[in-house]
């Protein structure tokens, strides 16, 4: 029996694509869910970090969010995924399914490189922006909300989805946590064949087509809101 | 005198340690309009955002408007800057807004902020908000057809000519009905054949006894419009006048040399 047949066989009628599936699935709820969480956090640091205040209460909190990016940046993911499920969570006694823990600390990690992100495209809203809105009567807080947010969302669409890309791609990692992802459930085929090359080489063409398949979705929401605003009113 | 609408006494601007305004003291009335000229760096655009604050005047200076001190950081002045509107060089329409929501947007905010948090959740269910916000689509549209762009209404700045976009964002400071409007060089970012427009209106509005501060580098238009001409120089109104008194009969060296250049 040659490799592929070996491979298919395991594959498909051995029911190796039911630890497929759920692997797609988990990798799915992984990065989606941490892409959302990271960007709310990532939302909130960068507006603390821009906030033009030397309040001490607000400073505080500039300090936290200063250590909290420097602490994600500076260390690789798989030590936070692990330092967190063999040390954190049990030290407090937080006990959740893996899958939700892998998403919470995703997101917590994701966090601290949309922040950088979302930071990046505010300070691209030209600062004109700000100022016409604070010259009708409305606050900072509502003028980021309603008028420099959007357009800094806007800005850097193509960079978030280069971060859930990378998100995608880091997910392989979660089976150190023993949950079943993408490349946990190519690896389980491999173990049960005793033949790696084959169950690798769809692993890396499933996370290609995957990605590929997100980049050309990015690509079409772009083209789309490029298109609204240069709409001339005739509905 | 109760006709004073922008009382301005003693205020300074300090740039980390270069002071750009040095003690500037100057009482705009009601129905005023105050042409600002001088050499460029002298300190206008600085002047007139220290008006509403745009940027904070240094401690000390005093800026009554509203029978309140604006300068002082301890008031909201959000709720001054309402009555007080803008005119920029670069118009700073909201790039994500349509035309007829960059109108509105000033006003809708005021209402719910008049409402307070609870109230304001509350205009959205029971059709306060909505009833508010087709009142001030319709003056909007009122304001736009004053212009001739009621067929811009939902289209995007971007898509608007420099002269239709300072044109909107004229109309976008009227509809808070504020008591004066500052203008920064509102005609230098413009093409030559759509200064016209943009003149003609704010003359409309001076007619209408619109009280307004303008930075100005059109002399032509300064003498026309207003009533008041002070000329900057490093920090200081150097001369004041009405247009006859400072454009006929200057009096320093430095304006007569200024006009010399420009006109
Ligand atoms: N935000 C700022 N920080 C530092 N210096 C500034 C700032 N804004 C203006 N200045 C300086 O203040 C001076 C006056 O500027 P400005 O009021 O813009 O002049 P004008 O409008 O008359 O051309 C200039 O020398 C300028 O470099
Ligand atoms: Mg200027």
């Amino acid at each position: 029996m040659n490799n592929f047949a070996k491979f298919w066989r395991q594959f498909y009628e051995l029911g190796g694509y039911h630890n497929f599936l759920q692997g797609l699935k988990n990798t799915a709820l992984i990065a989606v869910l941490g892409l959302v969480i990271g960007f709310i956090i990532g939302a909130v640091i960068s507006i603390v970090k821009l906030i033009p205040s030397k309040h001490p209460i607000v400073k505080f909190f500039k300090g936290f969010a200063e250590a909290y990016v420097a602490l994600f940046r500076g260390t690789p993911m798989v030590v936070q995924l692990l330092l967190m499920h063999f040390g954190l969570f049990p030290l407090i006694g937080l006990s959740l399914d893996s899958v939700f823990e892998a998403v919470i600390i995703f997101g917590m990690n994701s966090g601290a490189y949309m922040s950088e992100i979302i930071r990046s495209g505010i300070n691209a809203v030209d600062v004109g922006q700000m100022e016409a809105g604070r010259c009708v009567g409305v606050s900072y807080s509502s003028t980021m909300v309603h008028i420099i947010l959007p357009q800094a969302i806007k800005n850097i669409i193509p960079t978030i989805g280069n971060e859930f890309i990378t998100l995608i791609k880091e997910t392989s990692v979660v089976s150190f946590i023993a949950v079943m992802d993408i490349t946990k459930s190519f690896q389980a085929i491999g173990t049960s064949t005793y033949e790696y090359f084959v169950p690798y080489i769809v692993l890396a063409l499933v996370y290609l087509i995957i990605v590929l398949a997100i980049t050309l979705g990015i690509k079409a929401i772009e083209k789309n809101l490029k298109k609204s605003e240069r709409s001339g009113g005739v509905k | 005198m109760d006709n004073v609408l922008l009382h301005v006494e003693h205020l300074k601007k300090t740039f980390e340690k270069t002071a750009v305004l040095k003690d500037i003291s100057i009482d705009i009335l009601q129905g005023d309009v105050v042409a600002v000229i001088g050499p460029s760096g002298c300190g206008k655009s600085t002047f007139l955002r220290c008006l509403n604050c745009l940027e904070d005047p240094d401690p000390g200076s005093i800026i009554v408007f509203d029978d309140v001190n604006i300068a002082d950081i301890r008031i909201d002045i959000n709720e001054h800057r309402k009555n007080m509107g803008m005119v920029f060089q670069q118009f700073n329409l909201f790039a994500n807004k349509t035309i007829i929501d960059n109108i509105t947007f000033g006003p809708l905010n005021a209402y719910k902020k008049k409402l307070g948090f609870f109230k304001s959740i509350a205009s959205h269910f029971n059709g306060g908000y909505k009833k508010e916000k087709k009142a001030q689509q319709e003056k909007a549209l009122a304001l736009l057809s004053r212009i001739g762009l009621e067929d811009k209404a939902k289209a995007y700045p971007s898509t608007l000519s420099g002269g239709q976009k300072q044109r909107v964002a004229i109309v976008r400071a009227l509809a808070m009905n504020p008591k004066v409007i500052l203008f920064d060089e509102p005609t230098s970012a413009l093409d030559p054949e759509m200064v016209g427009e943009v003149l003609n209106l704010i003359k409309d509005l001076a007619t209408n006894g619109m009280t307004m501060v303008i930075v100005t580098h059109e002399m032509g238009f300064a003498k026309e419009v207003a009533n008041k001409v002070l000329f900057f120089n490093e920090g200081v109104i150097e001369e004041q006048g009405s247009p006859d008194e400072l454009f006929k009969n200057p009096k320093s060296e430095r304006l007569k040399e200024f006009l010399s250049k420009v006109l």
